[in-house]
C-alpha cells in the first residue's frame, strides 16, 4: 500500500483554496459590504475576472457581451453563480500548474472531459427544472481530480490501472482499487474535503461512478453519473478510459429525460462545449 | 438555427433558443429550456408574445451515407460494456454516430479539395 501513501501526500502537498474563501466570505459575512466591496475583492485577481466577464457574457446567460464589470456579473448572474464560476477557474487553474508533471495523457483533453460533463450536466439540469445549474456545471468539472491525482502521483500504477481496463474490459474504478489500492472517487473525496468545496460537488465526487450514495440515488449525483457517461460516448475530450460503463438504470429513471433528450439538445450542449473550451482552456 | 414564433404557435417538446428576459433583463426562463403548455401560460401572463426556437435541421443527415453511419454506430458499441435497450440509450448512440459519420464525411471533402 505504498502507493496510497504517496498519494496522499500528493493530496496534503496540494495547496488549499482557504485564502480564495476567506477573502470572500469576509467580505459577504461584513454587514455593511455592497455588490462593489464583493466586486473589488473579486477584482484583484485579474486574470480571473476577464474569464469571468466571459463566461457571464456566453450564451448559456443570454446577455449577449453586455456586462462589462464585476458589479454586473454579480448583479446579474448573481453572486452564487459568480462565487461558482471563480472556484471553477481557481481549481482549474490549480491543476493546470502541474501540467508538466502529466505524461500519460494530454491535460487538455482530459479538461475537455470534465467540461463536457459540466455542459451535459447542465443541459440535464435545465431540462427538469433545477435553478442552480452552475453547481452542476462545477461537479461535472470536478468530478474526476481524483484521476488527475493518479496521473500526477502514480503515473506508472494508474498506466497498469487503464492496461486492466482496457484488456479485461472492468470498469476502470475496480481496476483502480485492484493496482493502487484506492478508486478515484474515493481519492478525490479526500480534495474536495479538503477545499471544503459545497456539499453536492462532494457527493458528486465521492458517488459519480455508480450514481449511488449507499443504496439510495440522489438528483446531482444521477446527473453526473450519465453525464460523465455520455459525454465519454460522445467523445468529448480523453480522461484515459477505453470502454464505457452501463449507466446506473435508477439515474435513468430518476431522471425521467425525453427518449429524444440528446439528439434534441446536441447543438446547444456542443456549442457550450465550443464555447467553455476556449474561455477555460486558452492561457 | 433558430426561428422567432408567435407564443400561440409553441408546441410541447419545442426548445428555446435564447432565454425570456424581463424589461431590466432577468431571465425569466434560460435557453434549452423545453417548452410545455404550462410554460406558454406562464409567458402569456408575462405579456410574452414572441420567443425564439431551436430549429432541429432535418435534412442535414440525409448526405450522410447510411454504411458510415452504421459502422460509425458499430464502433461506438464496440466500446460499450453493455447491449443499450432504453431510448435515450440508443439516441445517444444514434447521435453520437450521426456525428462521427459527418466529421468522416467532412474529412473525406477536405482530403478530395487539398
Amino acid at each position: 500500500m505504498q502507493q496510497i501513501d504517496s498519494i496522499l501526500n500528493k493530496v496534503r502537498e496540494f495547496p488549499t483554496l482557504a485564502s480564495f474563501f476567506s477573502a470572500l466570505s469576509g467580505t459577504i459575512a461584513n454587514p455593511n459590504a455592497n455588490i462593489h466591496d464583493v466586486a473589488e475583492v473579486i477584482e484583484r485577481d485579474q486574470a480571473s475576472v476577464t474569464k469571468l466577464l466571459k463566461i457571464a457574457n456566453s450564451s448559456i446567460y443570454g446577455f449577449r457581451s453586455r456586462i462589462s464589470n464585476v458589479s454586473q456579473a454579480i448583479l446579474f448572474i448573481g453572486f452564487e453563480e459568480v462565487r461558482n464560476i471563480l472556484l471553477t477557474l481557481k481549481v482549474i487553474q490549480l491543476f493546470r500548474t502541474r501540467d508538466s508533471d502529466i505524461k500519460l495523457i494530454n491535460p487538455i483533453d482530459f479538461w475537455k472531459h470534465s467540461i463536457g460533463t459540466g455542459v451535459i450536466a447542465r443541459s440535464i439540469g435545465m431540462n427538469i427544472g433545477i435553478q442552480n445549474t452552475d453547481i452542476l456545471f462545477l461537479s461535472g468539472i470536478v468530478h474526476n481530480i481524483g484521476k488527475l491525482l493518479f496521473y500526477i502521483a502514480a503515473p506508472d500504477d494508474y498506466e497498469n490501472a487503464l492496461e486492466l481496463h482496457r484488456t479485461q474490459k472492468i470498469n476502470i474504478q475496480d481496476a483502480e482499487r485492484e493496482i493502487l489500492g484506492i478508486s478515484n472517487s474515493s481519492i478525490g473525496e479526500m480534495l474536495a474535503q479538503k477545499w471544503k468545496l459545497p456539499l453536492p460537488i462532494i457527493e458528486a465526487i465521492k458517488y459519480y461512478p455508480t450514481g449511488f450514495v449507499g443504496e439510495k440515488i440522489n438528483l446531482n449525483v444521477a446527473i453526473i453519473h450519465i453525464s460523465d457517461i455520455a459525454a465519454l460516448i460522445l467523445g468529448y475530450g480523453n480522461d484515459g478510459r477505453e470502454y464505457v460503463q452501463e449507466p446506473n438504470p435508477n439515474a435513468w429513471e430518476l431522471l425521467h429525460l425525453p427518449d429524444n433528450f440528446f439528439s434534441l439538445n446536441y447543438p446547444r450542449i456542443q456549442r457550450d462545449f465550443e464555447e467553455n473550451s476556449t474561455i477555460l482552456l486558452d492561457d | 438555427m433558430q426561428h422567432i414564433i408567435q407564443i400561440d404557435k409553441v408546441e410541447d417538446g419545442m426548445v428555446l433558443a435564447e432565454p425570456v428576459l424581463n424589461q431590466f433583463s432577468q431571465v425569466l426562463l434560460p435557453s434549452g429550456t423545453i417548452l410545455s403548455k404550462f410554460h406558454v401560460n406562464i409567458l402569456k401572463k408575462w405579456n410574452i408574445n414572441f420567443v425564439f426556437i431551436d430549429v432541429q435541421e432535418s435534412e442535414d443527415n440525409q448526405d450522410i451515407p447510411k454504411e458510415l453511419i452504421d459502422s460509425c454506430k458499430e464502433l461506438i458499441t464496440s466500446k460499450l460494456l453493455w447491449s443499450p435497450t432504453l431510448g435515450i440509450e440508443i439516441d445517444l448512440i444514434n447521435i453520437t454516430a450521426k456525428i462521427c459519420a459527418q466529421n468522416k464525411l467532412n474529412d473525406t471533402l477536405k482530403n478530395a479539395t487539398n
